[in-house]
């Protein structure tokens, strides 16, 4: 098989500035097109991503969490497109690039890994020419380099360099998943997207996996989106933690701010209906009804039709700001105006 | 290897019911075979010929456990019996020639049909809705749902009668002395091939054209394609590398029912081009009521399908890792 | 939708089995709105028609009857020409898609109903029945059924239609008990049928009332197949000369064109209606199984306006 040169790049990254975010998604939304009309999957997300920070984004099923991240990294197909907004990278906007420049910057700069390890590996090639190939897609490396360089990145997440020639099923979920954040890490990037990266895995492996991530990020220092519905081990992974629903950001703030003090009630009722083994015990909860059709999502907050405190008059008709009710806690709720005002006046 | 090896015993029990069938056939008919044909060529016929097709069908004295026994000792032996069309000659004579022109014809057919229907299928699922996906699949679809013989007929109407750009018939030019080291021979055998192996391949593309191309699309939305694509990997190697290598699974699987509607085909193909193959053989046979020879076509065909499917097995035992542990 | 950003479609169309009652059953409903099955449906049931309405439309009775002079070509008296014994072709034709039809269709539900019961036992029963089923599928699969099916015709001596359909019928199941079988086995370990065991219902009721209501778009097509396949088969027996000639069909118009030198006498009228013929039904059941797929995974269909946004992305 003949391999076409790595494209020759002509893209110049400009350096951070003082307190530049890494990445900056500003103001993204997403659409699918459906026979039944366009599901706004996503809608006005915005979010500062700084350099060697882990950035968590949390939401029930459906909420848009992974469409945020193949957006990020472009790797969304039709019937999804992006409607709006930009994703800027050390300042530079990935939405603009042609298909050619996104062939040699993904992967360079910033790489992802998918939810599903039992999924995302290719049964018939070896995992030793899977991790090359990112290499030689991207560098002049010849074969025996790359494969150097497989081995080597083998060793990095923790598996026997042996192991270069098995075949993916030859090799445990955890091993398939450390094989795919080898691949994630082949060519260096700054930012690495974990998509629900240990889903597939059970809790042993999981916290394993999750150790193992940490130590690398030390190590390599390269910054992560970690996209979960699992807030407690996001609250312990990330520094910061973004609440999305209905394809909207609701609430964001440090980790231990939306974990001791979340301001949205949906944020709350999440919480509610997570156990945790290190927070105080309570009644586990469930939130009432269902996310919304986001053919037609309701007026308002998104949130209202299940929100047991939602104002009358004010919460179905007025969309509600992202303001910053503390320090680095953002959210959007009205709810949140009235309380401050009720103190004030 | 295990693989391989449950395969082949698995050929050997259908070969053994293969057999077995053809031991029942003449059983079930309601007169005497042999002497059905005794009658059709009396004089022709000496009393030995006619003890030794008893044999060739197991007709011999004794409970059918017996008879089965001996039928199957015979068998072994390699004697198939007398063909009576073309009589004396023994029936595996006669085979050997035919099954060589059909083997001939039947692996271009197919390896071009195959590869055909392999490479726009995954060209058709590359580009939904496009060239390929709207026109080619539905095209070759047509050309599936054609009987074989009949358009075999019309390309034999139309190329060979009408446009005089391909012969008749026959499998090379009786003018030449039938030499393989002659490449005026060679010449002349390719030649005569075309019509009867693009009747085939048209008939027989469709089929598999369509099953990669379904298979592409399903194995397109996989995780690993789409990281094959975030890798930044060319175009060429995610299609081929990934896709088409995983997608191509189902189609070799699926190479022994296929091959049967092959060959089915190749019969009848043969017997419109008059291409000297077992199918024509086999319409020899029948129409000579030449039973021994029908019974010898049917058994080198099906152990000529079971030996290819032999082959498709050990293809998919180099194509997909998971069946080699 | 959580991984719907890379595989949308996948989210759409894993293949979940919700539980399907005779009574909801809107296969037919679907078909006739997918354009492909539409065009198919429309094909056959102009043909049943013709079928049906034979005595009607044909000119005479006896297909058989000489009515002109040798190989006359189409004129508005015979629209279709005549044959070598002055036959009227498109007489023939019309008397001809009764016995191909009828040959067709009962072959096709007597093949499937083997490979129904076949199948559905072999996935249902566990163990050694499973295995020895499975086997015998297996072997019969992957005998060569043409050359079978015309040494066993070569041996009854011109069987008449009713025998082909037996022959073909036993000879050609093994592909749709395979089908059936697998989907019975996915079928059985789902919830409904774990629920519908443990409330006792007996075997029977869960086969024919659990299970065979989840497989009806596998079983059409299998039963479209089977018909495509037992018109295809008949008619080339009838070809080479394995039926009964004397009986009006397709195959047997094109038996007698070739054994009279149609071809190398010009006379197309007796042998390109026929193919014709045979060549617009098989394309029909061809289209309806292309729906049929299309509406059990939705993956398949192209769609006008994927069609647009590719054609705009594959630059």
């Amino acid at each position: 098989m003949t391999r076409q040169p790595a494209p020759e790049s002509n893209l110049v990254l400009p350096p951070l500035a003082e307190g530049e975010p890494l990445l900056s998604v500003r103001n993204l939304s997403v659409v699918y097109h459906t026979k039944r009309g366009e599901v706004k999957a996503v809608q006005d997300v915005s979010f500062d991503l700084m350099q060697g920070e882990v950035l968590g984004l949390a939401g029930e099923s459906g909420c848009g969490k992974t469409t945020v991240a193949n957006a990020v990294l472009r790797l969304l197909r039709y019937p999804a497109e992006i409607a709006g907004g930009q994703v800027l990278f050390h300042g530079l906007d990935i939405t603009t690039l042609s298909e050619d420049q996104l062939r040699d910057f993904r992967w360079k700069h910033m790489s992802i890994v998918f939810q599903s390890a039992m999924n995302a590996l290719n049964p018939v090639l070896t995992v030793g020419n899977q991790i090359a190939d990112a290499i030689l897609a991207h560098t002049d490396m010849t074969k025996e380099q790359a494969r150097a360089r497989s081995v080597e990145l083998l060793e990095i997440v923790g598996i026997d360099p042996a192991r270069i020639t098995s075949y993916p099923h030859q090799l445990s979920g955890g091993m398939r998943q450390r094989v795919v954040i080898a691949v994630a890490m082949a060519l260096n990037p700054q930012l690495i997207v974990l998509d629900e990266p240990t889903t597939a895995l059970d809790v042993v492996v999981q916290k394993q996996i999750m150790d193992e991530i940490r130590r690398l990020k030390e190590s390599y220092n390269f910054s992560i989106l970690f996209i979960s519905h699992d807030l407690s081990l996001m609250v312990e992974f990330s520094d910061r933690v973004g609440i999305m629903y209905a394809g909207q950001l609701i609430e964001m703030a440090r980790s231990q701010d939306i974990f001791r003090g979340p301001r949205h009630p949906y944020t709350q009722r999440l919480m509610d209906s997570f156990p945790t083994v290190s927070g105080p015990r309570s009644q586990l909860r469930g939130i009432p009804g269902s996310p919304p059709d986001l053919v037609t999502p309701p007026g308002g907050c998104r949130f209202h039709p299940r929100c047991d405190v939602a104002l009358d008059g004010l919460c179905q008709q007025v969309v509600p700001v992202f303001t910053e009710y503390g320090p680095n806690h953002w959210a959007a709720c009205h709810l949140l105006d009235a309380k401050d005002e009720v103190p004030n006046g | 290897m295990r693989f391989l090896g449950r395969r082949a015993v698995f050929y050997l029990i259908a070969l053994f019911v293969a057999i077995t069938i053809n031991f029942m056939i003449p059983r079930l008919m309601s007169g005497d075979p042999v002497q059905m044909m005794f009658a059709r060529f009396q004089g022709r016929m000496d009393p030995a010929s006619v003890e030794s097709l008893y044999k060739t069908f197991g007709f011999v004295d004794g409970p059918i456990t017996e008879q089965y026994a001996s039928y199957l000792a015979n068998l072994l032996q390699g004697n198939l019996g007398t063909s009576i069309a073309w009589f004396p000659a023994p029936v595996s004579q006669v085979l050997g020639v035919g099954l060589a022109w059909t083997i001939r014809l039947l692996g271009v057919a197919t390896l071009i049909s195959f590869s055909l229907g392999m490479f726009l299928g995954i060209r058709a699922a590359w580009k939904r809705g496009r060239f390929v996906d709207a026109f080619v699949v539905p095209i070759t679809g047509l050309f599936g749902a054609f009987p074989y013989f009949w358009l075999a007929m019309i390309m034999l109407y139309v190329f060979a009668l009408k446009l005089d750009w391909f012969p008749l018939g026959h499998a090379a030019s009786l003018d030449i002395n039938q030499d393989w080291t002659n490449p005026q021979y060679v010449l002349s055998v390719i030649y005569h091939m075309i019509l009867p192996a693009t009747t085939i391949i048209l008939t027989a593309v469709g089929g598999w054209l369509l099953g990669m191309r379904n298979s592409m699309i399903n194995v397109l939305s996989a995780d690993y394609v789409a990281l094959a694509q975030a890798k930044g990997l060319s175009d060429r190697r995610v299609k081929y590398a990934y896709a088409a290598r995983n997608a191509m699974l189902p189609s070799i699987t699926g190479f022994a029912m296929s091959l049967g509607f092959i060959v089915g085909g190749a019969i009848v193909t043969e017997v419109v081009f008059s291409y000297p193959g077992i199918g024509y053989t086999l319409l020899t046979a029948i129409n000579a009521r030449d039973y021994p020879l029908m019974q010898g076509c049917f058994l080198l065909i099906t152990m000529a399908v079971l030996g290819a499917n032999f082959l498709a097995d050990a293809a998919y035992v180099v194509l997909d890792p998971r069946v080699r542990s | 939708m959580d991984n719907a950003a890379t595989s949308s479609a996948s989210a759409s169309s894993t293949r979940r089995f919700p539980r399907l009652s005779w009574g909801r059953l809107g296969l037919l409903g679907a078909l006739l709105s997918n354009r492909k099955a539409a065009i198919g449906a429309g094909i056959i049931t102009f043909f049943v028609l013709v079928a049906i309405f034979a005595p009607v439309i044909a000119p005479t009775k006896d297909p058989n009857r000489m009515v002109g002079r040798p190989h006359e070509a189409p004129s508005l008296e015979h629209p279709l020409g005549t044959t070598r014994q002055g036959q009227d072709v498109f007489t023939q034709l019309v008397w001809g898609t009764r016995v191909t039809l009828l040959v067709g269709f009962v072959t096709g539900s007597v093949v499937i109903l083997i490979a129904v019961i076949i199948g559905i036992t072999s996935g249902y029963v566990s163990g050694w029945s499973d295995e020895i089923l499975s086997l015998l599928t297996n072997v019969v699969l992957v005998i060569p059924a043409l050359p079978l099916i015309i040494v066993i015709s070569g041996f009854i001596d011109r069987p008449g239609p009713m025998t082909i359909v037996l022959v073909l019928a036993s000879i050609s199941w093994a592909y749709g008990a395979r089908v059936l079988r697998s989907q019975t086995l996915t079928i059985r370990h789902s919830d409904f049928v774990a629920a519908a065991r443990v409330t006792g219902e007996p075997t029977w009721r869960i086969v024919l009332f659990e299970i065979l209501p989840n497989m009806t778009s596998l079983v059409a097509s299998a039963w479209i197949g089977a018909v495509l396949y037992a018109v295809l088969t008949e008619a080339t027996l009838e070809f080479i000369g394995l039926g009964n000639p004397n009986i009006v069909t397709w195959g047997t118009i094109l038996y007698w064109a070739q054994n009279n030198a149609a071809l190398m006498t010009n006379a197309w009228w007796t042998f390109i209606p026929p193919g014709v013929c045979i060549a617009l039904v098989g394309f029909a059941l061809v289209l309806i199984n292309y729906g049929i797929d299309e509406i059990s995974n939705p993956r398949l269909r192209t769609d006008r306006v994927q069609k647009k946004k590719k054609a705009k992305a594959a630059v």
